[in-house]
C-alpha cells in the first residue's frame, strides 16, 4: 500500500460524494417526485461545467489583458500564475460561476420543457438522452471551447491557499455545504404543497391536469430547479479537476446517477444521498484499484460501469423501493393541523380523565 | 352438477377487496343474470372467473376443473367465451382476423366455423375484410359476441353487452343472445338494465355491495317491483 | 456535388435503419417496453460477423442464421431474466425503461471487456474491425458497378421485410402479435397466451436488430459502440413511423438516411457545416416530429395534443 494517500482518498471521495449527491437529489426531484424520466442529466451537468470553465478562464485572461486562445499552452501557464495572486478575484469568480451555472443550466432545462409538454415519459427520456449526446458531440467539435481537448487550467477558487491538504479540505467543505443547501432546499420542496402536487403529477398526470393545475408550467419549474442543481454540480466538478473534456460527460454518467437514486430509494432525498455515498465510494475504490494494480485483465473502469448496470437491474428486481422507502408529504399546514389535532386529543383525554375522577 | 361454481369467493384488485364471499352457480343450458347497482362488483365477478382479478380466497370450478388462479388464456381454453364491456374488438385488425383470433387454439375446421358464425351474424358478413374500427357500435358488439362464441364454448360470459347501444341495436342483440341460447350455450349475463336482463334470464342474482342480496327465479323477481326496489335501494318495505 | 456513391449510401444505410427500426417498433408495440438495450443486440450482430470471419473468409449465407439466432437469444434472455419478472411485479413503464438502461450499460462494458480481452489474446485489432466475407455478387447496371456487399445488404433487407410482412398478415402467430399490440387484455381473454407472444416478439425483434448490425458491418467499420451510435437515428426513424406503422417507418428510414447522405454534403458545401455534426440531422428531425406529431400509444398519450390555442378566447 505504499504511496496510497488515505486522507487524499477520503477528501476526493467527499468531493465526489457531494457532487453526485447534488446530482441524484436533482434527479430525484425530476424523476422520483415528478415522474419525468430524465435520461439526459449529464447534459446539464456538462453545461454547468463548461459554463464554469469557459467563464472563469475568460475572466482571468481578459481581465489581465491577455488574449491567448483558451486552450493554448501560454494560456495554461498564465492561468497557473494568475490564479494564486488575488484571492478575492478567485472567490468572486467562483461565486459568479456558481450562480451563473445554476441559471444557465436551469434556463436550458426549462426550454427542454417544450417537447416534455407534448410527449409522455418514454419520449421525453429519448429526447433528453439524445440532447445530452448532441451536446457532447457539439462540444467535441466546437473549437472555442477546446473541442476534443476540452478546457484546461480552470483556476481553482482556493488556488491561493498554500498546501494541497488545506486546499482540498477547503474545497471539500465548500462542496459539502453546497450539498447541505441543496438537501435542505429539496427537502423543503418535497414537504410543501408543491411537492404534493409533483407527486400527483407523477401518479396521474391527466387527473392533475383536470384538477386545474398548470402541469406543463410546474414541470418546467421542476426542470429549471433540477437542471440548475446539476449545473452547480458541474461547476464543482470543473473546479475540482481543473480540466474538463467532452468525454467526461458520457451518457453512462446519467445512469450512474440513476443507479444512485434507485439504490437509495425513489422519491426520497435522504435515499438519494445514501445511494450517492455508496456508489461514489465504489467508484473511488475502483479508481484506487486502478492505481494500486495497474495491470488488471479488464479495465477497472469497465467493471465500475458494469456494476452500475447490475445495480440498476438488481435493485429494480429485488428491492424496487430502494434502501429507504418513500415517505409521506409533510407540508407545514399538515404539521400545523396535526399539532392542533394532537392538542385536541390531549384536551379530550384530560376531560375524560376529569370526568372519571369526578365519579 | 353445475357448469360453473363460485364458492365463498373473495376477490378484488391489488389490495382492495370488492367481492366479500360470493356463492354463485350456473347450471348447464340456462341464462343467469347478475344485476345490481353501480359499483356492486358485477364486472368483478366476470373478471374473477376469467382470471383478470385477484382472488384472495374461495374457489372457482368450471366443468369439474378448479380454475382458481389459472392464467387467463388457459381458463378460456377450457371453454369459456368472454366479451368484455369495453374495448372488446381488435380495432386495427379486420373483422375476419378478429374472428380467426377467437379460434387461436383450435386448428380444425377454421373456415367452417367462420362461415357458420358469419351466417348467424349477417350484419358483419359483408364487412369481413374491413378493419373493426370502422364498424358501428352495434356491429362492434355483434363482432365481440361472434368472436367469443366462434370457438363454441360451453359458457358465454357477456359483460353489459347492451350498455352503450341504441334501443334498436340492443333489441337485435337480445334476439341474437336468444338464438345463441338455442344453440345450447350456457350464458352468464352481467347487466345494468334490470328489465332487459330479467326478461332474458332464467335465474338471477342481485349483487349489492359485493354480496349476494337475492338469488332466485328471474321472472319472479321481474314480477315483484317492490322486492327489486328494496334490494336496490335498501328500502325496508 | 452529389455523386452516385451518395445515392447508393442513402439506400444502403436507409435499409439498415429500416430493419432495426422495424424491430424496435414491433417490440415496442407488442411488449410496451422501450428497450434501450436494443442497441446492444445491433452491436452483437456486427461483432459476431467480425469474430466469426476472423480466420479466413466466411460465407454470408451461413452467417445470417447464426447472427439472427444469436440476437434473438439475447433479446429473449433480456425478457426472461429482467422484463418478464418486472412485469409480474407490476413495474411501471418508467421502471421497465430504467431496467433496460441498466442492461444497456452493463452489456456495453461487457462488450468492451470481451473485445479488449480478445484483442490481447488473439493479437488482432478488434476495436475497429470489418468482417471478412466472401461476397462475389457485384452487379453492373445503369453504367454503374455495385459492390457485392451492397447487393447482399439490399437483398437481405428486402427478404427480411417481405418475410416480416407475410408473417404478420398471413400466419396465426403474426395475427396474434398484432392482436396483443392492439389490445393486450382482450387478446388474453381470447385465449392468446401473451407470454408466448412476448417471446416470439423478442425472437423476431432481436433477430432483426442483429441482422441490421450485420448489414452495418458490411457497410462500415465495427466498434463496441456501433449500436449506440445508431440509437438516435433508429429512434428518430421509429418516431417518424409513430412507433406504429411499418410503412411509415420505411419512409422515415430513407428520409433520415437521405438527409444524412445527400443533404449533409450540400450543407457542407454551401454553409460550411462540419461533417462531424451529422447526428444533429436525426436529432432535429426527432425534435420536430415530436413537436409536430407526437407518437401515439402509452408513451405519448397526453391530452395536450388536442389543445389548440384560438384567438379571442
Amino acid at each position: 500500500m505504499i504511496g496510497f494517500d488515505v486522507t487524499g482518498f477520503i477528501l476526493s471521495w467527499l468531493v465526489f460524494f457531494s457532487i453526485y449527491s447534488i446530482l441524484s437529489i436533482s434527479l430525484n426531484l425530476e424523476t422520483g417526485l415528478t415522474g419525468m424520466a430524465n435520461f439526459g442529466k449529464v447534459a446539464f451537468y456538462a453545461l454547468g461545467a463548461y459554463f464554469t470553465g469557459y467563464v472563469s478562464i475568460e475572466f482571468f485572461l481578459r481581465l489581465h489583458g491577455l488574449d491567448y486562445p483558451i486552450y493554448s499552452t501560454d494560456a495554461i501557464v498564465a492561468l497557473g500564475k494568475l490564479s494564486v495572486e488575488q484571492p478575492s478575484l478567485n472567490l468572486s469568480v467562483f461565486l459568479l460561476t456558481l450562480v451563473g451555472s445554476f441559471l444557465f443550466a436551469g434556463v436550458i432545462g426549462f426550454l427542454i420543457m417544450l417537447p416534455a409538454l407534448r410527449v409522455g415519459p418514454a419520449f421525453f427520456g429519448i429526447t433528453v438522452l439524445s440532447f445530452g449526446e448532441m451536446l457532447r458531440i457539439f462540444l467535441r467539435h466546437y473549437k472555442p471551447v477546446g473541442a476534443t481537448y476540452g478546457l484546461v487550467g480552470i483556476p481553482h477558487p482556493l488556488a491561493w491557499v498554500g498546501g494541497t491538504f488545506s486546499k482540498d479540505l477547503g474545497f471539500a467543505l465548500i462542496s459539502l455545504s453546497l450539498l447541505a443547501i441543496t438537501y435542505i432546499y429539496a427537502q423543503r420542496i418535497t414537504n410543501s404543497p408543491l411537492g404534493r402536487l409533483l407527486k400527483a403529477i407523477r401518479d396521474d398526470e391527466t387527473a392533475t391536469l383536470y384538477l386545474g393545475k398548470n402541469v406543463p408550467l410546474v414541470k418546467g419549474k421542476v426542470l429549471f430547479i433540477g437542471s440548475g442543481m446539476a449545473g452547480v454540480a458541474g461547476c464543482l466538478y470543473a473546479y475540482y479537476l481543473g480540466s474538463i473534456t467532452p468525454n467526461a460527460f458520457m451518457p453512462a454518467v446519467t445512469f450512474e446517477v440513476w443507479a444512485m437514486m434507485l439504490l437509495g430509494g425513489v422519491g426520497n432525498n435522504r435515499g438519494s444521498i445514501l445511494g450517492a455515498a455508496i456508489i461514489t465510494f465504489l467508484d473511488r475504490s475502483t479508481a484506487a484499484l486502478n492505481f494500486l494494480f495497474p495491470n488488471l485483465i479488464i479495465d477497472p473502469n469497465f467493471i465500475r460501469w458494469m456494476l452500475v448496470g447490475v445495480i440498476i437491474v438488481v435493485v429494480l428486481l429485488f428491492k424496487p423501493e430502494g434502501i429507504i422507502k418513500e415517505e409521506y408529504v409533510w407540508t407545514p399546514a399538515w404539521r400545523l393541523l396535526e399539532a392542533k389535532a394532537e392538542a385536541r386529543r390531549k384536551a379530550f383525554k384530560e376531560l375524560i380523565g376529569r370526568l372519571i375522577k369526578r365519579r | 352438477m353445475a357448469l360453473l361454481n363460485l364458492e365463498r369467493l373473495h376477490s378484488g384488485y391489488g389490495k382492495m377487496e370488492v367481492l366479500h364471499g360470493i356463492d354463485l352457480e350456473v347450471r348447464r343450458g340456462e341464462i343467469v343474470a347478475i344485476i345490481g347497482p353501480n359499483g356492486a362488483g358485477k364486472s368483478t365477478v366476470s373478471n374473477s372467473i376469467v382470471g383478470m382479478a385477484d382472488v384472495f380466497s374461495g374457489r372457482i370450478t368450471f366443468d369439474g376443473f378448479d380454475i382458481t388462479g389459472m392464467p387467463t388464456h388457459k381458463i378460456v381454453d377450457l371453454g369459456i367465451g368472454y366479451t368484455p364491456q369495453l374495448n372488446n374488438v381488435f380495432q386495427s385488425l379486420s373483422v375476419r382476423e378478429n374472428l380467426e383470433l377467437g379460434l387461436f387454439n383450435l386448428k380444425d375446421d377454421v373456415e367452417g366455423r367462420i362461415k357458420r358464425v358469419l351466417e348467424l351474424f349477417p350484419e358483419i358478413r359483408d364487412k369481413a375484410g374491413r378493419p373493426a374500427r370502422v364498424l358501428s357500435g352495434g356491429e362492434r358488439q355483434m363482432l365481440a359476441v361472434a368472436r367469443a362464441i366462434i370457438s363454441e364454448p360451453k359458457l358465454l360470459i357477456l359483460d353489459e353487452p347492451t350498455a352503450a347501444l341504441s334501443p334498436k341495436a340492443a333489441q337485435s342483440l337480445v334476439k341474437k343472445i336468444l338464438e345463441i341460447r338455442e344453440m345450447g350455450l350456457t350464458i352468464l349475463l352481467v347487466e345494468q338494465n334490470v328489465r332487459r336482463a330479467l326478461g332474458l334470464a332464467d335465474r338471477a342474482y342481485v349483487l349489492v355491495g359485493g354480496k349476494i342480496a337475492y338469488e332466485g327465479d328471474a321472472k319472479k323477481l321481474l314480477g315483484d317491483p317492490l322486492l327489486l326496489e328494496r334490494l336496490f335501494f335498501g328500502v325496508n318495505a | 456535388m452529389l455523386t452516385p456513391v451518395e445515392l447508393v449510401n442513402t439506400v444502403w444505410i436507409g435499409s439498415v435503419y429500416f430493419i432495426s427500426a422495424a424491430g424496435l417498433t414491433l417490440s415496442y408495440r407488442v411488449t410496451r417496453i422501450l428497450n434501450f438495450a436494443y442497441t446492444n443486440i445491433i452491436t452483437l450482430g456486427a461483432y459476431l460477423a467480425v469474430i466469426l470471419t476472423l480466420n479466413g473468409t466466411g460465407n454470408l449465407l451461413v452467417l445470417i442464421p447464426i447472427v439472427f439466432v444469436a440476437g434473438s437469444l439475447l433479446a429473449m434472455g433480456m425478457h426472461y431474466f429482467v422484463f418478464s419478472r418486472l412485469i409480474s411485479l407490476k413495474a411501471t413503464p418508467l421502471m421497465l425503461m430504467a431496467s433496460s438502461i441498466g442492461i444497456w450499460i452493463f452489456l456495453k462494458y461487457v462488450y468492451y471487456g470481451i473485445v479488449g480481452y480478445l484483442q490481447r489474446a488473439w493479437k488482432v485489432g478488434l476495436y475497429q474491425a470489418t468482417p471478412n466475407l466472401n461476397l462475389d455478387w457485384g452487379l453492373k447496371a445503369y453504367g454503374m458497378e455495385f459492390s457485392g456487399a451492397f447487393v447482399a445488404s439490399i437483398a437481405l433487407a428486402a427478404a427480411v421485410i417481405l418475410s416480416l410482412y407475410l408473417f404478420l398478415t398471413k400466419t396465426k402467430m403474426g395475427k396474434a402479435l398484432r392482436a396483443v399490440a392492439d389490445n393486450p387484455s382482450l387478446a388474453e381473454v381470447s385465449g392468446i397466451p401473451s407470454d408466448r407472444v412476448m417471446y416470439v416478439t423478442w425472437f423476431i425483434a432481436g433477430g432483426l436488430a442483429s441482422l441490421s448490425g450485420l448489414m452495418w458491418a458490411l457497410f462500415s467499420i465495427v466498434t463496441p459502440e456501433v449500436g449506440d451510435n445508431l440509437i438516435l437515428e433508429i429512434f428518430a426513424v421509429s418516431v417518424i413511423g409513430g412507433l406504429y406503422s411499418i410503412p411509415l417507418t420505411a419512409l422515415g428510414a430513407y428520409v433520415i438516411s437521405g438527409a444524412e447522405n445527400l443533404l449533409m454534403p450540400i450543407l457542407h458545401d454551401t454553409i460550411g457545416l462540419e461533417v462531424s455534426f451529422r447526428p444533429f440531422i436525426a436529432f432535429f428531425t426527432l425534435l420536430v416530429v415530436i413537436l409536430i406529431k407526437p407518437p401515439l400509444g402509452a408513451a405519448g398519450a397526453l391530452p395536450y395534443r388536442f389543445r389548440l390555442r384560438r384567438k379571442g378566447r
